[in-house]
């Protein structure tokens, strides 16, 4: 196993040179980097090609995995779309692996952040009401 | 950056042992091709049984390879330890892919390449069952050669680059997998008798580099767009790699041809030629090394 793994670090230290692209994703919905004001209601990923989706991961900041309607799919698609819960503000990234059409797996991962989220909202409000109805 | 993860690892070892299996099972028809009219004797029996018992082990180790394809894919994907190997969702994407059309393919092609090495006659009488044997081994080559191409960067080519990848690896599988046998030739046959098989591989050869150095240009040109990319790109490096590698085979073929072969007579042993060619077989080894590399982790410049 040490053998194994020593190969592995070789390996990795040669291999320090960018691999070509294959099929990327060409579209996400939240985009990379967004900031959205309220809690997306739907993600969304549409890649260069058609592509098997095995995994798709989103983790808030805590590393805490959010559940949704996530399925793999061995039918060959371009574009893919999930409904998603009400999601609290904090940031999220969301990791996809794929299979491509040449039979090449891909996997990448990218981050949104939701200042405000429609459940915060609500929770704020009952907060104010509630501390102006003590006062 | 090319993240290698263990899977990364293992898929390259897979393709190394598939490659390997290729090359082991065309270069033992070409050796066997070239002894079938030329030899005789007892020490054409014992290389001819050696030669099916190695024929038998590189269907099988080519067999090993498709059937670990499908779940170790499956493990890469999933990427939840060796669990993920056995996962139905993963298991169903791979099989549904042209990983699984290959597997299917290949693994198909190896079935009948088993069947007809363990039914392989050493002294067969009949002209046309020798014939029908080597038609049959050489669609068979051809198959698997060509599975190679239902992956990777040759998947989406059209059907003139995959035919030009099929004879290019039918070509360098053909010469790396004649070393060994021809190695084993030097314990096995005679002195005489070992000069004579090296010296119709060697008309052979060049049947065989021509088609390598032919398609691979081909292949060269379609795959980089610019000279500069030879030089720059990751995939170029490698393949200038690999190039220097085959020259050296030339090379060393070259040597084995023109001066080693000849001398075998006049110094009535085969020690220097054996060593040469074990070096020679190290150097194959490093090309197909090379050339799982490449097509395995890395791509082709966009």
């Amino acid at each position: 196993m040490k053998l194994f793994n020593s190969a592995v670090v070789i390996l990795g230290l040669v291999l320090t040179f960018s691999a070509s692209a294959h099929i990327s994703l060409k579209q996400s919905t939240p985009t990379q980097e967004a900031m959205l004001m309220q809690s997306p209601e739907q993600l969304s990923l549409t890649f260069g090609g058609e592509v098997r989706l095995a995994k798709v991961i989103i983790k808030d900041e805590k590393n805490k995995s959010i559940n949704f309607d996530f399925k793999p799919s061995s039918t060959p698609s371009t574009d893919f779309n999930w409904s998603l819960p009400s999601l609290a503000h904090g940031t999220y990234t969301v990791k996809w692996t794929v299979l491509g059409g040449d039979g090449h797996k891909m996997s990448d991962s990218f981050s949104f952040m939701v200042h405000q989220s429609e459940s915060s909202n609500m929770m704020q409000e009952q907060s104010n009401a509630h501390s102006k109805h003590n006062h | 950056m090319i993240q290698v993860s263990e899977w990364s690892v293992l898929l390259l070892l897979l393709k190394l042992a598939s490659y390997s299996a290729l090359a082991a099972l065309a270069g033992t028809f070409l050796i066997r091709f070239i002894i079938a009219s030329n030899l005789s004797g007892h020490h054409f029996i014992s290389f001819s049984q050696y030669l099916k018992r190695w024929q038998i082990q590189c269907v099988a180790l080519g067999f090993i390879a498709v059937i670990l394809q499908v779940p170790i894919e499956a493990g890469a994907i999933a990427e939840s330890g060796v669990a993920g190997m056995l996962d139905p969702f993963m298991q169903e994407i791979v099989w549904q892919s042209v990983i699984g059309e290959q597997a299917l393919f290949r693994g198909a092609a190896l079935f009948v390449a088993m069947i007809v090495a363990l039914n392989w006659r050493i002294n067969i009488k009949h002209r046309f069952a020798v014939v029908i044997n080597n038609t049959v081994m050489l669609v068979l080559l051809i198959s698997i050669a060509y599975s190679f191409t239902f992956t990777g960067h040759s998947a989406n080519e059209n059907g003139l680059v995959k035919s030009m990848l099929t004879f290019h690896l039918l070509a360098i599988a053909s010469w790396v997998g004649s070393l060994w046998p021809l190695y084993k030739s030097c314990t096995i046959l005679s002195v005489h008798e070992v000069k004579k098989v090296m010296h119709l591989f060697g008309h052979l050869a060049i049947i065989v580099v021509f088609v390598l150095l032919i398609s691979g240009l081909a292949l060269l040109l379609n795959y980089l767009h610019s000279l500069s990319a030879l030089f720059t790109s990751s995939y170029g490096q490698l393949i200038l790699l690999k190039l220097l590698l085959v020259s050296a085979m030339l090379m060393m073929g070259a040597w084995h041809k023109l001066i080693l072969v000849p001398r075998i007579t006049q110094k009535q042993h085969v020690g220097t030629l054996k060593r040469s060619i074990s070096v020679e077989m190290l150097i194959a080894a490093f090309v197909l090394i090379t050339t799982s590399v490449f097509t395995t982790l890395v791509g082709p410049p966009n």
